[in-house]
């Protein structure tokens, strides 16, 4: 019964223009980046590469799909929780507003039932926005940038990735983000069950991200304790995949990652708050009133 | 005679507000129960619990020979409702909410049974239109729709005739009877008007401030000689009773 009700859901998901703007919106913001730095590009990346330049020799393509495609995901995996919660934050509250939440109510499935497909509905809707920003910021980027070793300039290191060792890591960091956002669905989704209309658990939802995002700015003793168990902290976790580990020589390790480790511990503390709201929205919504 | 749905000693408050007090009442298969109180008397709150919306704070539910606490998904398979405003998805097609409530009530969508509920409420023509072109009147007779495409037995009606213009009223009205005497349906409905309500039902309770005032035969409480008052009318009747 869980599957037929799933597929219910994303008959109705997909149904809402709302659902589409998410889509839009990431085409849009993607294409202009593509076309900035199809126009512009190579002085923005020669001006970044001048520090560089005087003490290595640089050949090759440095601006390519791959470093493209790192820094669209940089920039907009920041925005796209908003997108997230547009959506997530509507399943419960939206059918709420609409009256049909107490239609759902009286049929013949639990409310458990109920809201885990709702749930896996919104994350299966978070997992088809990924793929689509991966298509675009990825593959239409390697297409049109072509392809090359991958650099990539942080504060105080340069890593580069040979360009055999680059795809797996995109397919392994997307996975992540996409956990990242799953998150961010399942606290959206869980704020829906008390609200009777959808903009109070999407602004609720986008408030607590910039709250936890600059208690991790901070450097203060106060918040220190407490920044390892805030999701926000975790999100970013997907860079990780492109830290290459080297050997005695300073030589690369194909395949490898330098701090695997941390990526799991941050997967495990995201999945962790999956769960935990997930888990959080069955019994609240078990022992709601539906009084709309 | 079976009994359909048996409420005892149901009590149910908000904060300081005590909605529903210690009422009982019976439905038997095949009746048209009349449901009827001023506003907020606790008609609705009581519709929402026998729908298991609300928990009450005392008391039990029994529908169709099963406790509602611990059968609620086998109760819900063979109950239809409408409750209050007829809110569906107003983004999809006639077709297509009925679609949905079918496949969730654990009913296969067949077209033929989905196209004849829909003939049944007029609404045959715009099977294919979004619900939000609808008016008032229309999303009501799609809520009955609704309520009836997995042919429940029961069926719980809350202000089915909102919004309804008279011929719409009229039709709501024969469908009720039809369902109950040609389909063999149990039928509780509650609804203000009471010269519907007369015309149509065959047992009735009366609720005042979330109390039972009076449960019964239509027949035998509008009869005057059973009756120690010269009652004419259920309006009549109804108003001795709840206007104090």
């Amino acid at each position: 019964m869980i599957w037929e009700l799933v597929r219910i859901e994303l008959f109705k998901v997909f149904r809402k223009p709302r659902t589409f703007i998410a889509f839009v919106a990431i085409t849009m913001i993607v294409a202009l980046i593509q076309m900035g730095f199809y126009v512009d590009g190579e002085s923005y990346i020669q001006f970044g590469m001048n520090a560089l330049s005087e003490n290595f020799d640089i050949q090759g393509k440095v601006l390519n799909g791959y470093l493209l495609a790192y820094i669209i995901l940089q920039t907009l995996l920041v925005h796209v929780p908003l997108l997230i919660a547009l959506v997530a934050g509507d399943m419960i509250s939206g059918e709420a507003n609409m009256g049909t939440l107490r239609l759902l109510v009286t049929k013949p499935v639990s409310r458990g039932q109920l809201v885990s497909a709702k749930f896996i509905a919104s994350s299966v809707y978070t997992i088809l926005l990924l793929i689509w920003m991966a298509i675009w910021a990825l593959f239409v980027s390697m297409l049109v940038f072509g392809t090359d070793d991958m650099i990539i300039m942080k504060s105080e290191v340069v890593t580069q990735v040979l360009k055999q060792d680059v795809m797996w890591r995109y397919f392994a960091a997307f996975g992540f983000a996409a956990l990242a956002m799953i998150t961010v669905a399942a606290l959206a989704f869980f704020l829906s069950i008390f609200a009777e209309n959808s903009i109070g658990p999407i602004i609720t939802c986008m408030s607590i991200i910039i709250v936890f995002t600059i208690l991790n700015t901070l450097n203060l003793p106060l918040f220190n304790a407490v920044k390892p168990y805030l999701f926000t902290s975790h999100m970013l976790g997907w860079k990780g995949f492109f830290d290459v580990k080297v050997n005695a020589n300073n030589e690369q390790i194909v395949g490898s990652v330098e701090n695997l480790p941390a990526i799991m511990k941050s997967a495990g503390i995201l999945v962790f708050h999956i769960v935990g709201f997930w888990i959080a929205s069955i019994i609240v919504f078990r022992k709601k009133d539906i009084m709309s | 005679m079976e009994v359909m749905i048996r409420v005892e000693n149901l009590s149910k408050r908000f904060g300081t507000f005590q909605a529903v007090n210690n009422l009982s009442f019976t439905v038997n298969q095949g009746d048209v129960y009349g449901f009827l109180g001023q506003n907020g008397a606790g008609k609705s709150t009581t519709i929402r619990m026998l729908l298991s919306l609300i928990r009450p704070d005392i008391g039990s539910i029994q529908m169709l020979g099963h406790d509602l606490r611990t059968h609620r998904t086998e109760i819900m398979r063979s109950t239809g409702a409408v409750i209050e405003k007829p809110d569906l998805y107003s983004y999809l097609s006639a077709e297509d909410n009925l679609r949905i409530f079918s496949r969730l009530s654990g009913i296969k969508p067949v077209k033929e049974r989905i196209m004849a509920k829909l003939e049944m409420v007029g609404l045959l023509e715009r099977a294919g239109s979004k619900v939000k072109t609808f008016s008032q009147g229309m999303k009501q007779r799609l809520a009955i729709a609704v309520a009836l495409v997995h042919d429940p037995k029961l069926i719980i009606l809350d202000e089915p005739t909102n919004g309804l213009d008279p011929q719409g009223i009229a039709d709501i009205r024969k469908l009720i009877i039809s369902l109950s005497r040609d389909h063999g349906k149990t039928v509780l409905v509650s609804s203000h008007l009471l010269s519907e309500m007369e015309q149509m039902a065959t047992r009735m309770i009366i609720i005042d401030r979330g109390e039972k005032v009076v449960e019964g035969e239509m027949k035998e409480l509008l009869d005057p000689s059973l009756s120690n008052k010269p009652v004419r009318s259920l309006e009549e009747y109804f108003l001795s009773l709840t206007s104090k």
